[in-house]
């Protein structure tokens, strides 16, 4: 099945709740030159976390800089709280933003590099200390804020990054691969802060490689490949959607041959396959695993068989992504 | 059989101590190094290359050591560092070429090999060009082959997917893996990214503050004490977990629609359980598996 | 090992009938460390042998030994030509060559710019180190190769050219006493141009290693070499007229250091052109050992820099 017939667009349509959609983009498409960014992208984004994700290559990067008004969409519209983003301080005072690059501003402490960015901002100066402190306490660097930016590790770098793009309490805070290279601890301190700050009803844009730190902040999910959204809206959603391909099924039990001989007879079955190794496993292929699901419990309770394991190697997001993206 | 040996390693820069009174031993096969920014992992990796002179303590290397063996402890690894690296000014087959020289190949030796070597690590024709102009999934796999064209015994990679996009990643893990398991390459692989040393290393060490505060394999490291299950629901059913939580089973952990617990041995066939409970709360099991601790759950334990 | 699970036993043979073409160990021959250096100073003058501005500057520098030639070619060989009654004839041909290399200065010091700003800076930017030091070499290793490297670029065109005109001297001159009389030449030609390439190599790799782009490193040079060139100049001239050859001051430059060492070299106080103009007593030639001093230090400080920067970790400020 082809690309152009996967049901997933229309999923994409259809994202579960636009209420509290912050960010849109109609029909939005950005060339460099002759070269696509981003090519006719609707969609709808909604408060809370939102994680944008895609190959190298994908247009992510494109499409953060038109969502903050670093970019002009060449035809098509983006906007940001009914205002379009593009040279628009309105917008940009609601929004906070932590590009991907390093600041060279080794010299300063988090704290004087906050407060400067503060001011930039427009936070009057008897405000400014207070803002200040609360931002830096937010992400957890109170102890280290004094500190000059060149000592400070990668994580702490993040984090000041995310103070600074918090300081004037924006609506929606935007970032461009915020975990790259923290370290575990570094990762989950920052998955809390980026929690806390969407669990005020506000709403947080990731760009992130890492499919499986995306599964542990969000389920909400844009999809992008060779500039187009290839899927977005609920993960779970959009695995339900793939379940109409051929999906494989690993099951480990101490009746495999019984088992095996209950399963073909099911219409639905494509194949058993014994490994190798291992004569407790086999492997089953499926076109229609809803069913499988849904039958497999019964016959096991039926026969009264026992299952020790049984899993899809298919069932996480990278598997998804993986099908999604080579089709 | 160890590759490497470190006994009661101290080593400080100027007044500050990065590593402290370290002693370890690392295994054969591709093991993975674990710790927190500041641990001490990249101060341990240059120590086994012969880079600094610990103040104190010993070490060594494919049975070298490392205080006075240096440039012959070199002659048999390969270092992919963590940074962007490569040595400007021509194209990526040259480089490669070079790096070969630099340990000793003769030059055309040293260029048959580069192709080779750049070949497996998958850059193909991109080999002529210069790797200034390189993705970073190329310029990853560029360091690779630099560490590999020698034939080393020992390869050190230093944070290898950063940067890399999942379809880039799951081919530098191939690799690794590759390279690791049947063609006599040992490996330490250094990463924040826990689910990548699960997926290429047979055992970890994590350290902490200087010191090493875990090590094993990873099968014996993940093997839980009590009989837990994973269960992985089609999606969310907050019914199914309370009521196998009634039946007895203990919650440990919930993450989307996948759920973690403990069983009671009273309880008789899991199996069933799971799938009458399932059945019970309209659930659809999409996955059942006993338990294992994930790494993450081991590395925050050790180092916490 | 991957492959030997299945032999094709049949055949006797001890190999899969289908190779194994994935990553395979190296148990060629590996050389001598002694020459590793060499490849270093190897990936110094292979882009080298590529740069246009490099060959330019060559041609440049031949093109004024061409016009050296061409003057002796047009008056007959050395004759009393150039300063009739001045100089005595074992430096006849000295002197000529003594004047053409003080129009070569300014291309050299653009050869050292060309060949050596990029040594070391671009391998900073690009953290080459790391590479380089992760290979069983040496600190000392690494350096001595990029040393070696730039300064054979310097020295192909600072010897070459005048190596030419030698050549045609000995071929048309030898029956006017070119050999009897100034046997020594052609080594006088080549230690001038290798204590020249040796300065130029040192300070140039030197700065290089101190900064992250090459560009950087050559207006740092640029700087030294001119604002310091200026200074000296300024300080030791006679009112309008330069310094007389034995003052000492003006040998503190780098250029002023290569004069000197021209000036030691040939063993003529003044080149051929300068001393046509002037007057009075003859110009005395200046002491030898502050000059060799003078060219001592700038080596030493040059390596030395060098040597400073060069390391394979980077120690934590903490």
């Amino acid at each position: 099945m082809s690309l152009s017939q996967n049901p997933m667009m229309n999923a994409a349509i259809s994202p579960p709740s636009n209420a509290g959609a912050m960010i849109s983009l109609e029909r939005a498409s950005r060339w460099y030159n002759q070269v696509i960014g981003i090519n006719d992208v609707t969609c709808k984004i909604p408060t809370g976390i939102t994680a944008l994700l895609g190959p190298n290559g994908a247009g992510k990067s494109t499409m953060l800089k038109l969502i903050t008004g670093q970019l002009k969409p060449t035809t098509g519209q983006v906007t940001i709280f009914g205002m379009k983003p593009f040279a628009n301080p309105n917008v940009y005072r609601r929004m906070g933003y932590c590009p991907e690059i390093e600041n060279n501003y080794d010299e300063m402490t988090g704290r004087q590099f906050v407060t400067m960015l503060g001011a930039m901002a427009g936070i009057g100066r008897n405000e400014l200390g207070k803002r200040v402190n609360d931002a830096i306490e937010q992400v957890g660097m109170t102890a280290n804020g004094d500190r000059k930016i060149g000592g400070y590790s990668k994580g702490m770098r993040q984090r000041i990054k995310v103070a600074q793009g918090i300081i004037h309490r924006p609506d929606i805070l935007v970032l461009d691969e915020p975990l790259n290279g923290l370290d575990p601890i570094g990762r989950r301190d920052m998955m809390n802060v980026l929690n806390d700050f969407a669990s005020e009803g506000k709403g947080v844009l990731i760009s992130s490689h890492i499919l499986y730190e995306v599964e542990q902040m969000t389920s909400n999910i844009l999809l992008m490949s060779k500039g187009r959204l290839l899927a977005q809206g609920n993960i779970y959603q959009i695995r339900g959607l793939i379940d109409k391909h051929p999906h494989r099924i690993s099951i480990e039990t101490n009746t495999p041959r019984p088992l095996a001989s209950l399963l073909l007879s099911l219409p639905f079955i494509l194949s058993v396959k014994f490994d190798r190794e291992n004569p407790r496993m086999m492997e089953i292929e499926t076109l229609e695993p809803d069913k499988f699901y849904s039958q497999f419990p019964e016959i096991i309770m039926a026969e009264n068989l026992s299952v020790d394991s049984f899993d899809s190697p298919d069932n996480n997001l990278e598997a998804v992504f993986k099908y999604l993206i080579t089709g | 059989m160890s590759i490497a040996r470190i006994a009661n390693l101290t080593v400080r820069y100027g007044s500050k101590t990065a590593v402290n009174d370290l002693t370890v031993e690392i295994p054969d096969g591709c093991t993975g190094l674990l710790g927190p920014n500041g641990a001490g992992k990249t101060t341990l990796l240059k120590t086994l290359l012969g880079f600094l002179i610990p103040t104190e303590g010993s070490g060594e290397v494919l049975g070298m050591n490392i205080a006075t063996q240096g440039l012959a402890i070199r002659q048999r690894i390969g270092l992919m560092p963590e940074m962007d690296c490569h040595i400007p000014g021509m194209n990526a087959v040259t480089f490669v070429a070079l790096s070969g020289e630099l340990c000793g190949m003769p030059s055309k030796n040293a260029m048959s090999r580069a192709h080779e070597v750049l070949e497996y690590c998958g850059l193909g024709e991109a080999r002529y060009r210069n790797a200034e102009t390189y993705s970073t999934g190329m310029k990853q796999r560029l360091k690779l082959a630099q560490a590999l064209v020698h034939g080393p015994k020992l390869v050190f990679l230093d944070e290898p997917t950063n940067g890399l996009d999942p379809a880039g990643r799951d081919e530098m893990l191939a690799l690794i893996r590759d390279i690791s398991h049947g063609k006599g390459v040992n490996v330490i692989v250094s990463s924040h990214l826990l689910p990548d040393i699960e997926r290429t290393c047979d055992g970890v060490i994590v350290m902490r503050s200087g010191r090493v505060v875990q090590q094993g394999t990873i099968t014996e490291l993940r093997s839980t004490t009590e009989v837990q299950v994973d269960v992985e629901l089609r999606e969310p059913v907050p019914a199914f977990a309370q009521r196998l939580s009634d039946m007895g089973a203990r919650p440990i952990r919930e993450q989307g629609s996948s759920y973690r617990f403990a069983f009671p041995a009273t309880l008789g066939n899991l199996g069933q359980a799971v799938f009458i409970t399932a059945k019970e709360t309209g659930a659809q099991v999409r996955g059942f598996r006993p338990a294992q601790r994930s790494l993450e759950d081991i590395f925050m334990e050790a180092i916490e | 090992m991957a492959n030997q699970q299945n032999p094709a036993t049949e055949m006797g043979a001890s190999v899969s009938p289908i190779a194994d073409l994935t990553y395979r160990n190296y148990d060629g021959p590996l050389l001598n460390r002694a020459a590793r250096w060499w490849v270093v100073s190897l990936a110094v003058l292979r882009p080298m042998m590529k740069n246009k501005g490099y060959w330019a500057m060559g041609g440049l520098c031949l093109l004024i030994y061409i016009g050296a030639l061409m003057q002796l070619y047009f008056t007959g060989g050395i004759q009393d030509a150039v300063n009739p009654g001045q100089i005595d004839k074992s430096h006849k041909y000295a002197s000529v060559f003594l004047s053409y290399f003080g129009f070569t200065t300014l291309f050299l010091y653009v050869v050292a710019l060309i060949v050596g700003a990029g040594s070391i800076a671009a391998d900073n930017k690009a953290n080459a180190m790391m590479i380089y030091l992760s290979k069983p070499l040496t600190k000392g290793d690494y350096l001595l190769g990029k040393w070696m490297g730039v300064f054979l670029g310097i020295f192909l065109i600072a010897a070459a050219p005048p190596l030419a005109l030698w050549v045609y001297c000995a071929g048309s001159y030898a029956g006017q006493g070119f050999f009897s009389n100034e046997p020594l030449l052609i080594f006088r030609v080549l230690l001038l141009a290798a204590f020249v390439s040796a300065i130029h190599a040192s300070l140039i790799v030197g700065i290089s290693a101190w900064c992250k782009a090459q560009r950087i490193a050559s207006v740092i040079y640029s700087g030294i070499y001119f604002i310091l060139g200026t200074i000296i100049v300024q300080v030791s001239r006679d009112g309008w007229r330069p310094a007389p050859p034995d003052r000492l001051v003006q040998y503190l430059s780098i250029q002023g250091c290569i004069d000197g060492l021209s000036k030691l070299i040939y063993d003529l106080p003044t080149s051929g052109f300068a001393s046509s103009f002037q007057r009075g007593e003859a110009p005395k030639m200046p002491s030898a050992l502050p000059i060799l001093l003078i060219a001592a230090v700038y080596i030493v400080i040059g390596i030395a820099a060098a040597r400073a920067k060069i390391k394979a970790v980077e120690v934590v400020k903490g």
